[in-house]
C-alpha cells in the first residue's frame, strides 16, 4: 500500500511528464500541468523579476499567475493580492508571558491561516516551555505534551520572527530575496529565494524554516485570502517565516495570532501611534526582548504584570 | 583650592570644574535672596501654604481614567443564558438572606473567599442590571464597572490597553472584550486546559529523550 506522500510524488512525476509531452508538442495553454502550471506560466515565472522591481502590470501578472497555479494544483479559487504597507504605521508587539498559558491556540491558527505544511515542522511560532526564574534558552521545552497545560513551575515564552529593525537575515541573503518593509515587517520573495538558507542561520531566534517539500495541505483547509509577500501558496525550497499576517494587519486587522489567542496575552499595534495600545505596554510594563544584547532591534516586546 | 583627585595631569578638566562650581554657587545665592532664608535652614511647618478643605460633596462617579484612548465594550447581554433576569425575579419578593441558592443560579460562588454573596453585585431591585457599593446602577454590558471597585489595577490596564482583548482590529474603532467574556465572575479563575499537540517532529530526527521517556512510560 502506498502512503499518501509517495501518492504525491508520483503525481509530481506525472505530472512533469505530462507537461514536457505538451511541450513537445506545442506547448498548449490548457494542457497538462507543468509543475502545477501551464508551459506559458512556467516561463512567466521563469522570468520574473524581484518584487521591488516588479512593474505594476508585471505584479498583476504574476498574482494571476499564482491563482492560477492554486487553482490547478488544489483545486482552490484564492485571491492574491499585493497589498502595500500604511503610511506612517510601523508595526510592533508585545506578548504578557504572564497571562500566557502554553495552549498553542495561536500556533495552530498560524498554520490556518499562512497555508504552512500541515506534517511537517513548518510553524512560525515556538511556544517554549521554560523553567520558572530562569530566561536561559538552553532550558526550553518546546515539544511539551501534558495532558493540561499550564505545568507548575513553569511560564510560557512563545518565539516567532521578531520583525529586527536591523535583520542579520536580510544582510546574510546574497539575493536580496528578504528585505525590511516600510511598515517594520521583513518579508520573503518566495519566488526570488534561492534556498540558501544562510539567512536561517544569520537569525537569532530561531524564526526562518525552509520549506523541504511543497507545502501540503488540504484543499478545503486552504485559506484564499492571500498575499504576495504573505501566506500565498509557497513552493518548495524556500525559506519562510512570520510576515506579521500582511493580508490582514495591513488593511487594519489583527494578525490571526492574536485573534486566536484566549488570555488576551498579545498585543498588536502601530508603534508611530502615541495612543496605541503597544505604546501604553512599551510606557508602562517592565518589558524586555529577547537576546536585546545581540543589537538586532527587534520589534517584539515581552511584558508581565 | 586644590586640584580635584583624579585629575592627573589635565589641568583643563580642573580648570572647567571650578567655573562650574562658582556658577552653581551665584546661582545658589541668587535662589535664596528670593526666599526668606530660615536660619536653621528649615522653613517652619506652619509657614506652608495650606491646602484646600476637603470636598464634603460625595465625588463624582468614575467616569473613565484621564486619557485613556476611547473604546467601546463587546456587548454581552446578549450572550447570558437566562437573561432578563427580571423574566422571573419580577415574580419573586427579594429575599436578601444569604444562601445557597439553586439552579439555573451556580451552585458555588468561588470568587473572594466567601466574602460574597449575589447582591452585593446584582441589585435587588431592577434585576436585570448590577450595583457598584455607591448603589450605581450598571448595564451587564459595563460589568467592568462593577470589578474595577476590587481590581482597579488590572481595570485600569484594560482601559489602556495592556490587559484583556481587542477585538477583530488593531486600526480604527477600538472594541475590546469586557472583564466577563474571559472571566467567569462566579469562578474567575482560570483552569488548566488541554494544550494544541506540539509541533511534529521530522521522520529520522525523532528526540531520543523523548523516546526513552516513553518507553519508561511503557514498561
Amino acid at each position: 500500500m502506498k502512503s499518501k506522500d509517495s501518492d504525491g510524488i508520483d503525481a509530481g512525476r506525472r505530472r512533469f511528464l505530462g507537461a514536457a509531452g505538451a511541450a513537445v508538442a506545442g506547448g498548449t495553454a490548457a494542457g497538462p500541468a507543468w509543475g502545477g502550471s501551464t508551459f506559458l506560466d512556467a516561463m512567466g515565472s521563469f522570468f520574473q523579476d524581484h518584487y521591488q522591481r516588479m512593474s505594476d502590470e508585471e505584479i498583476a501578472d504574476a498574482l494571476d499567475r499564482i491563482e492560477r497555479r492554486a487553482k490547478r494544483r488544489y483545486g482552490v479559487d484564492i485571491t492574491c493580492r499585493d497589498t502595500p504597507p500604511q503610511e506612517g504605521v510601523v508595526f510592533g508587539y508585545a506578548l504578557n508571558i504572564s497571562k500566557c498559558q502554553g495552549y498553542r491556540d495561536c500556533v495552530s491558527a498560524c498554520v490556518r491561516e499562512n497555508n504552512q505544511d500541515r506534517g511537517s515542522q513548518m510553524q512560525y511560532i515556538r511556544v517554549l516551555e521554560m523553567p520558572e526564574g530562569t530566561r536561559e534558552l538552553e532550558a526550553a521545552e518546546h515539544y511539551y505534551d501534558p495532558a493540561t497545560v499550564p505545568v507548575d513551575g513553569h511560564y510560557y515564552l512563545p518565539v516567532q520572527c521578531m520583525q529586527c529593525d536591523d535583520p542579520p537575515c536580510v544582510k546574510a541573503c546574497p539575493v536580496e530575496a528578504t528585505w525590511l518593509e516600510p511598515d517594520g515587517i521583513v518579508v520573503v520573495d518566495y519566488d526570488w529565494c534561492i534556498g540558501c538558507r544562510y539567512c536561517m542561520t544569520a537569525c537569532p531566534y530561531w524564526a526562518r524554516h525552509f520549506n523541504w517539500r511543497e507545502p501540503q495541505l488540504p484543499p478545503e483547509e486552504i485559506n484564499p485570502d492571500t498575499n504576495y509577500l504573505g501566506n500565498r501558496p509557497r513552493p518548495k525550497g524556500v525559506v519562510e517565516k512570520c510576515h506579521f499576517c500582511t493580508q490582514r494587519t495591513r488593511e487594519g486587522r489583527q494578525p490571526a495570532c492574536q485573534e486566536a489567542c484566549p488570555t488576551g496575552a498579545r498585543i498588536f499595534g502601530n508603534l508611530l501611534d502615541p495612543n496605541s495600545e503597544i505604546r501604553y505596554v512599551l510606557a508602562n510594563k517592565p518589558v524586555f526582548r529577547l537576546k536585546e544584547e545581540l543589537g538586532t532591534e527587534p520589534k517584539f516586546w515581552y511584558f508581565t504584570d | 583650592m586644590g586640584y580635584p583627585r583624579g585629575s592627573r595631569g589635565r589641568p583643563g578638566a580642573s580648570v572647567t570644574g571650578a567655573c562650574t562650581l562658582i556658577a552653581v554657587f551665584t546661582f545658589a545665592s541668587l535662589a535664596a535672596a528670593e526666599l526668606p532664608a530660615p536660619e536653621d535652614g528649615h522653613r517652619p511647618l506652619r509657614g506652608n501654604p495650606v491646602t484646600a478643605a476637603p470636598d464634603p460633596a460625595p465625588p463624582p462617579p468614575f467616569d473613565g481614567y484621564v486619557n485613556a484612548p476611547a473604546f467601546e465594550v463587546v456587548p454581552r447581554r446578549g450572550e447570558l443564558k437566562f437573561f432578563p433576569c427580571a423574566a422571573c425575579h419580577d415574580q419573586m419578593a427579594p429575599n436578601p438572606e444569604r444562601r445557597k441558592l439553586f439552579s439555573p443560579h451556580p451552585a458555588a460562588l468561588d470568587h473572594g473567599d466567601g466574602r460574597f454573596w449575589c447582591l452585593d453585585c446584582h441589585a435587588a431591585e431592577g434585576r436585570n442590571e448590577l450595583h457598584t457599593l455607591a448603589g450605581e446602577r450598571v448595564s451587564f454590558d459595563r460589568a467592568d464597572r462593577v470589578c474595577a471597585q476590587c481590581h482597579y489595577t488590572p481595570h485600569r490596564d484594560w482601559a489602556f490597553g495592556a490587559h484583556g482583548k481587542r477585538v477583530a482590529d488593531w486600526q480604527g474603532d477600538r472594541r475590546i472584550y469586557g472583564c466577563a467574556h474571559c472571566h467567569d465572575p462566579h469562578a474567575p479563575a482560570v483552569r488548566p486546559r488541554v494544550p494544541e499537540p506540539p509541533p511534529p517532529v521530522r521522520a529520522g530526527l525523532a528526540r531520543p529523550e523523548l523516546e526513552e521517556h516513553h518507553e519508561v512510560e511503557g514498561q
